[in-house]
This record gives C-alpha cells, sequence and structure tokens, in this order.
C-alpha cells in the first residue's frame, strides 16, 4: 500500500515549519554578526542554515522510505535516494560540528576549523553514499552528539543548552528511524504517525530555541 | 578590571556620540581610558570596519565622526551582549 498523499503533506508541511524557523533564525541575527564578527555567533548561525538545509532534503528521503517500489518515479527516487542521504548527511553532520564549534570553537585553530568541518561531512556523506544507508551518518552524529553534550560542562543551568541537547537527540533518531522503517517494515502508517511525532517534537524544540533569542533580536 | 573587547568598543564609540560626534583623537585617547598601544589597536578596527571616520577640517585639523554603522553597534550593544550571553554556555 503506498503512503496517501495526506500523510505527504502532512510531513511537507512539518519540514517546512523547520525550515522556516531556521531560516528566521539566520536572518535574524545577521544584524548583530555584521557588527561584531562574532565567532560563536557565526557558528550558531551555520549550525541553523545547515540543519534548515537537511530537515528541506531529508523531507525527500521521509518521502522515498514511506514509498514502495512500484512505479516509474519510485523508481527514479530509488536511484537518486543515496544521493538524497549524502547530502542529508552532509548538511546535518555540518550543523552539528557549527553548534561545537559556537560552543569550544577555541579548541581548534580558526584557519583549520572550516577546512576540517568540510572534510569530515564530505567523507561522512560519501560513505554513506557508497554504503547506501542513514545508520551509519546516525552512528557517527550520535558519538558528535555526545561528545558535544561533554563539551556542554558549565556552571551555566542554561534552558538554551538543554534545547540544543533535545535538537540533536532528536535529529539522530529521526534519521536512524528512516532507516528502520525500510528495515523492519512495519505497518507503514503506524510508523509514519511515530516519525511524524518525533518531527513535530523537533518544531516544539525549534521554535523554542527561535523564542528563547527572539527576545534579543527586536 | 579588564573590560572585553565589545564593551571597549563601545565605549570609545560613546565617547565620539556623546562629544557631539566630532572629538580629536587626543582628547578621545585620553577618555577611552586604554593604553596607547590598545587604542591605537581599536581605533584601526574601529576605523578600518567603518564604524567611525576621519574628517579633516579647516587647517588641517583632524576630528573623528561615527557613521551610521558605529551609531547602530551603539544602539544594538546591550542586545549583542545578550545574546552572546544566550548562546555561550
Amino acid at each position: 500500500m503506498e503512503l496517501c498523499n495526506v500523510c505527504i503533506y502532512k510531513e511537507l508541511v512539518c519540514s517546512l515549519i523547520i525550515v522556516f524557523f531556521c531560516g528566521l533564525i539566520y536572518y535574524k541575527t545577521r544584524v548583530i554578526y555584521n557588527l561584531s564578527k562574532h565567532e560563536p555567533l557565526k557558528y550558531f548561525r551555520n549550525a541553523f542554515l545547515f540543519f534548515g538545509s537537511a530537515y528541506l532534503v531529508r523531507f525527500f528521503l521521509t518521502i522515498w522510505a514511506f514509498s514502495n517500489i512500484g512505479s516509474l518515479a519510485d523508481c527514479i527516487v530509488c536511484s537518486i535516494r543515496p544521493l538524497i542521504t549524502a547530502f542529508v548527511g552532509f548538511f546535518s553532520t555540518l550543523a552539528i560540528i557549527n553548534i561545537w564549534y559556537s560552543i569550544s570553537h577555541e579548541k581548534i585553530k580558526k584557519e583549520l576549523r572550516e577546512p576540517a568541518a568540510y572534510l569530515f561531512a564530505i567523507v561522512l556523506s560519501v560513505l554513506a553514499y557508497f554504503f547506501y544507508s542513514a545508520y551509519l551518518i546516525a552512528i557517527v552524529q550520535t558519538i558528535m552528539v555526545l561528545i558535544i553534550i561533554i563539551s556542554m560542562h558549565s556552571n551555566k543551568n542554561s534552558k538554551l543548552k538543554l534545547l540544543y541537547i533535545l535538537m540533536l537527540i532528536f535529529w539522530v533518531i529521526n534519521l536512524a528511524s528512516l532507516e528502520l522503517i525500510r528495515a523492519v517494515s512495519l505497518n507503514l502508517y503506524l510508523v509514519f504517525n511515530i516519525h511524524l511525532i518525533l518531527s513535530i517534537i523537533s518544531i516544539i524544540i525549534i521554535i523554542g530555541i527561535y523564542l528563547r533569542i527572539s527576545k534579543w533580536l527586536k | 578590571m579588564k573590560r572585553d573587547k565589545f564593551e571597549i568598543m563601545h565605549n570609545i564609540l560613546l565617547i565620539i556620540s556623546k562629544n557631539h560626534n566630532s572629538i580629536k583623537i587626543t582628547p578621545l585617547k585620553r577618555k577611552s581610558n586604554l593604553s596607547s598601544e590598545s587604542f591605537n589597536t581599536y581605533y584601526e578596527y574601529l576605523k578600518k570596519n567603518k564604524f567611525l571616520k576621519e574628517i579633516v577640517e579647516k587647517k588641517q585639523k583632524k576630528f573623528i565622526t561615527l557613521t551610521d554603522k558605529g551609531y547602530l553597534f551603539i544602539e544594538k550593544y546591550n542586545t549583542m551582549i545578550g545574546l552572546f550571553d544566550e548562546i555561550e554556555f
């Protein structure tokens, strides 16, 4: 049974909402960044730019994951699925690295930061492409998220820190769930709805981040 | 007390603003309460990034004034510091 159109629209709306708020965070912080050229802010903004891109590309991966092979259109999607997986891996890895940089940028030399980030993201995406699997990306990003959580050692009790952690965790769960769907072949609608709930939680978290910083952006 | 970079920039720009947006470099240096070397570093940074500009008037007298960007920095300073405090752990 193919996925219903309503389900696809729901997924599209969720993805667009996340992309919108990620874009809003990036756009609304531009004036302050242009005035200050503050490094942590630069990486903070980049993180949301890349996350927005990752969620946008992930929408296509989700549609593939919930579709059955049958029609010509599905075969076309099937053939470009590894490429979509690679792009999701590329953008999301860069987003996670930029979040790490925004809180720990002094730990790596400035001239090495961006080359290292892009190189790592490209290598991971290429591996994901050839192995046809978002699992690899999810595993590596889980390790990256754990490193970030450990890096966030601070006396400062910040709600934004908690939101960062939740955002990263839900991203990784969401990504891994796309592979699980294909592997386990459970009831598509049940799994889709679980996936949708994860997306809605991600929306709430990103809106929470936006509201947290928006008081400073007036 | 050690002041951070943005606080010092804000202080220099505010001095210019409070001096009717026209001040010579020597009184600016004196009012900024910085060493000569530090002041020159910040001054060159602010000039290079167009927060302030130099105007040469009659008899080759050089005055320093704020640009629109300089005014915007003063206006957004508190917002800026609040945002940095929010995103840094």
